[in-house]
């Protein structure tokens, strides 16, 4: 994956990598690949900026 | 004068000069003096300007007698952290990379502040390009905790926090991603404002994550911040970015009264695994807070962890781009420990990143409807107090990376929402340290953070004590 990102690192390098990275993953597993087809593009500015009464 | 004038709040030494009270020089002075005795133990300032700040405090008492009263922050010593632009000086960004880097703009909130009439007196210490929680930093040392110099300040604005907490500045800038505002401002104990993703323009901020990089202040008091953030906030051409929503008078936002508002307390998450002394702030904190009129509910809020990993995923691919140049060219002049959090970045597919971005506007909208019918949410900003220098430093110690998880874990998710959270003095430990609790408010909302804690810090003195020199 780092050879991809044009910024090869070693094995070692890689296996920490995995190890640091891999709890980001796991905490955001539950909502990767359950997102709609047509969400709105600007949905977070949207969301934003929207009017709310307490 | 009875009071060392470098020990007053803002607002106090604003209003104190502007009146001629005291002069710029007096005040001036009174912090360089200040410097000089702590400098060599907290190692807050990356560059002090002791002979170009009086000589701008000279220029501000010549300009008052004449007359000319620059704005809201005449002749008030200022500084920063070394990441915001200033044309003509070196921005070290805390790194090895921009050591000898010299700036040829100034930023947006730099500038109103400078407009406003303040001075710069130096520059304050950071993590390497913001990019750590604790404070330290290989290049240019850790930055140390006046509470108790074997402690972080946490990171990444660690000079602002250490620098405000021991009144070296009246308020510093500092810059908040994944907490770098709010941890500082909980470790020294100070008070410190993260605010909403495009409140306050970026132009002229180091990057770190374009989607997640807030301006902010760090001060003594809410009412202090409030001041700072109605000079910075608001449109900016450099900035597109930049929100055109209206900027509010904050200050008056603080002579509010709380009473009647509604307070969140989280059922989890941000209650869990909490030390024995935060939990005893945070009920003490909640009880001043029904005292002063607010009323006390509890908020079942979405799962936390999600938003925790999305934020990870985001700043990691965000900050990786920014430096992948300098990580090809140059990685030999990083800290090991800020190579290896850029590294990360490398093996995030891009699908992963963008289904995190894409992710944003429901999590933020299932947050609010889960906040509906309360004014703002309380939590710890961290599950403990500060840690010891040698327990963090992830060179050192075998436990450190779990010690950085642990404290970063109750602020990124407010990041990936873009909330703004008021980082404010709440409580000490037995041991002397301070204790802060974050409010977390709606987009947009700074105001109503600002009353909450100014009526808070009426009703306590946590953010007036200030640390002894040993």
């Amino acid at each position: 994956m780092t050879d991809v990102a044009g910024v090869p690192q070693t094995a070692e390098v890689a296996e920490r990598i995995a190890n640091s990275i891999g709890p980001a993953f796991e905490g955001f597993a539950p909502v990767a690949g359950t997102l709609p087809f047509d969400l709105e593009p600007a949905s977070f500015l949207l969301v934003q900026t929207a009017k709310v009464s307490t | 004068m009875s009071t060392e004038p470098a020990l007053m709040s803002l607002v106090a030494v604003a209003k104190a000069i502007a009146s001629k009270e005291v002069s710029s020089r007096e005040v001036t002075r009174s912090c360089l003096h200040r410097i000089a005795e702590w400098q060599p133990r907290l190692n807050a300032f990356m560059a002090i300007e002791a002979e170009a700040a009086l000589k701008a405090a000279d220029e501000a008492d010549a300009s008052l007698a004449k007359g000319n009263n620059r704005g809201p922050l005449h002749g008030v010593p200022l500084a920063h952290k070394d990441m915001y632009y200033d044309a003509g000086k070196v921005v070290t960004c805390g790194s090895l990379i921009r050591r000898d880097f010299v700036a040829t703009t100034t930023s947006t909130a730099l500038q109103r502040l400078k407009d406003a009439g303040s001075i710069r007196h130096g520059s304050l210490q950071m993590v390497e390009f913001a990019f750590g929680p604790t404070g330290h930093n290989v290049h240019y040392g850790a930055v140390r905790n006046p509470w108790n110099v074997d402690h972080i300040t946490g990171g990444s604005s660690s000079g602002s926090g250490s620098a405000v907490a021991a009144r070296l500045t009246f308020a510093a800038l500092g810059s908040d991603t994944g907490g770098s505002i709010r941890m500082p401002a909980h470790f020294c104990g100070v008070t410190g404002l993260k605010t909403t993703v495009g409140r306050v323009s970026r132009a002229g901020a180091m990057p770190l994550s374009q989607s997640l990089d807030t301006v902010g202040p760090l001060a003594q008091s809410a009412e202090d911040c409030a001041l700072l953030l109605g000079l910075m906030a608001g449109a900016d051409p450099e900035d597109l970015t930049a929100s055109t929503l209206p900027v509010p008078d904050y200050v008056a936002a603080t002579k509010s009264s709380i009473k009647g508002l509604r307070i969140g307390v989280p059922t989890a998450f941000y209650v869990d695994d909490l030390d024995a002394e935060v939990a005893r702030v945070l009920d003490e904190t909640i009880a001043t807070l029904k005292q002063e009129g607010a009323e006390i509910v509890s908020v079942e809020l979405p799962d936390q962890r999600q938003l925790q990993g999305a934020c990870q995923l985001v700043l990691a691919v965000e900050a990786a781009a920014f430096h992948k140049r300098w990580m090809i060219e140059r990685p030999q002049d990083y800290g090991p420990q800020v190579l290896m959090r850029l590294q990360n970045g490398l093996a995030i597919p891009a699908v992963s990143y963008l289904e995190a971005m894409r992710w944003r506007g429901p999590a933020l909208a299932a947050y609010l409807a889960a906040v509906a019918g309360t004014d703002a949410v309380i939590a710890p900003v961290a599950p403990m107090p500060a840690a010891t220098i040698v327990e963090s430093d992830v060179g050192n110690s075998l436990n450190a990376e779990a010690v950085i998880q642990r404290i970063t874990r109750f602020t990124r998710p407010i990041n990936y929402l873009g909330l703004p959270a008021l980082s404010i003095p709440s409580g000490f430990t037995k041991t002397g340290l301070p204790v802060g609790l974050q409010l977390i408010g709606r987009s947009f909302d700074e105001a109503m953070l600002l009353r909450i804690g100014a009526a808070f810090q009426r009703a306590t003195d946590y953010h007036q004590r200030v640390p002894k020199a040993a």
